[in-house]
């Protein structure tokens, strides 16, 4: 196919090793997509090989460093730092979004997932009940099959007196197909939510 | 009888074929027309404009590995393409089937999938000249780009989402706190009362 009228007037920046584009050919999704170019660069500049791996071949340092961060909040929560412990598992995130973009997502999930489930239980013992429900969401959007995260995302309704959306999110738990030995917990909240619902 | 001239069979021939052409050119030559007048099913692909202007590119040379980037934002968005027209296929074609839908917007689909078809195989031919084999890993690396980049707009809105939470919780509960303290008053008024007709009584 013939593509010269698509070519556009962009020039590679020697100094900032950046492409950019004139204002003038420069539309809102041509922007986000240099941005997202420059990026990406950046991210195989530091890749040890000329094309990314593939998906399944995942950084084994950056393994490392997000699993140490993740033990530091669990002592700190140990300790009942729960403030610390916050902001540990918060950093554990940031490390692991560091990753390249072209690593297994299935494999980021799982990761992800367990960080936000952990924050929202540091959450939850400082009486943080909103902060926490999004993280046991978010921990729940990342993998469904989490009956963990269902039980914490209930226990934060609860506590804010919404029985019904709790109700909802200890039978999903239970539903959920996953195995943590949650189950006991799920089973007994949700007796007791039904019991304050007159059920 | 009268002499039926030779010609005569053969002129008909001549017009009826010659018609026949003509109608099938012009056919033919309309409805490309029409396929070209249609609008393109997405939008511009920027990353494949991006990708082309970078390797036409001589001065300042672009650097391999931007290349590199360069094709596998492009083949990020084939992925995102693709995955969006067989999502919508089904519902489609069942609503085309049943007369919802209109030629016009059957025929741009069916258009955008060959558009697509050949958009793949160009980029992997692209990905084996940069380095041979490439092909075979590009797109499972693209795939994983597209559900990353998902994972990671959804959860860039956990600080609005828990700010939004936090709130609504403090209103709540400042909402509660605030009958709690009427119930008592007032309680606390019909105490008096009480302990005034006590009073009163005794």
């Amino acid at each position: 196919m013939d593509y010269s009228e698509a070519l556009l007037p962009i020039i590679f920046n020697e100094v900032t090793k950046h492409v950019a584009l004139s204002e003038q050919d420069l539309t809102p999704s041509r922007a986000k997509e240099i941005h997202e170019l420059n990026s990406l660069y950046r991210d195989l500049v530091a890749l040890n090989a000329d094309v990314p791996p593939p998906p399944n071949q995942i950084n084994g340092r950056l393994n490392d460093q997000v699993r140490k961060l993740k033990d530091a909040g669990n002592a700190s929560y140990k300790k009942s730092q729960y403030s610390d412990a916050v902001r540990m598992y918060s950093l554990a995130i940031e490390m692991a979004l560091k990753r390249p973009p072209w690593e297994a997502s299935g494999f980021v999930r799982e990761e992800l997932s367990v960080l936000y489930s952990n924050r929202a239980q540091a959450h939850m013992s400082t009486g943080a009940w909103g902060d926490a429900m999004v993280d046991a969401d978010t921990a729940i959007y990342l993998k469904r099959n989490f009956p963990k995260a269902h039980y914490r995302k209930g226990k934060c309704l609860q506590h804010m007196g919404r029985l019904h959306e709790a109700k909802a999110a200890y039978e999903l738990g239970l539903e959920s197909g996953g195995a943590d030995g949650s189950d006991a917990e799920l089973k007994s909240s949700l007796a007791e939510v039904n019991e304050l619902l007159f059920l | 009888m009268g002499k039926v001239s030779l010609y005569a069979p053969i002129a008909y021939l001549v017009l009826l074929i010659s018609s026949l052409a003509l109608f099938s050119t012009i056919y033919r030559r309309r409805k490309v027309r029409r396929l070209i007048g249609l609008k393109p099913w997405f939008e511009e692909h920027d990353a494949r404009d991006i990708y082309l202007s970078l390797k036409a590119q001589t001065s300042p040379k672009v650097p391999e590995k931007m290349l590199k980037a360069a094709l596998l934002r492009r083949a990020t968005e084939d992925v995102r393409r693709i995955m969006s027209l067989q999502e919508s296929k089904p519902a489609l074609a069942e609503l085309h089937q049943r007369g919802a839908v209109g030629d016009e917007i059957w025929t741009r689909f069916l258009a955008a999938e060959k558009v697509m078809d050949a958009e793949v195989m160009e980029c992997a031919g692209e990905a084996n000249a940069i380095k041979a084999g490439w092909a075979q890993t590009l797109f499972p690396s693209a795939a994983e780009m597209v559900h990353n980049s998902r994972i990671r707009d959804r959860l860039a809105q956990v600080p609005e989402l828990q700010k939004a939470e936090r709130e609504k919780w403090e209103k709540e509960r400042e909402m509660v706190v605030s009958e709690l303290e009427k119930e008592n008053d007032s309680s606390a008024i019909a105490d008096a009362e009480t302990k005034k007709t006590n009073k009163k009584k005794k």
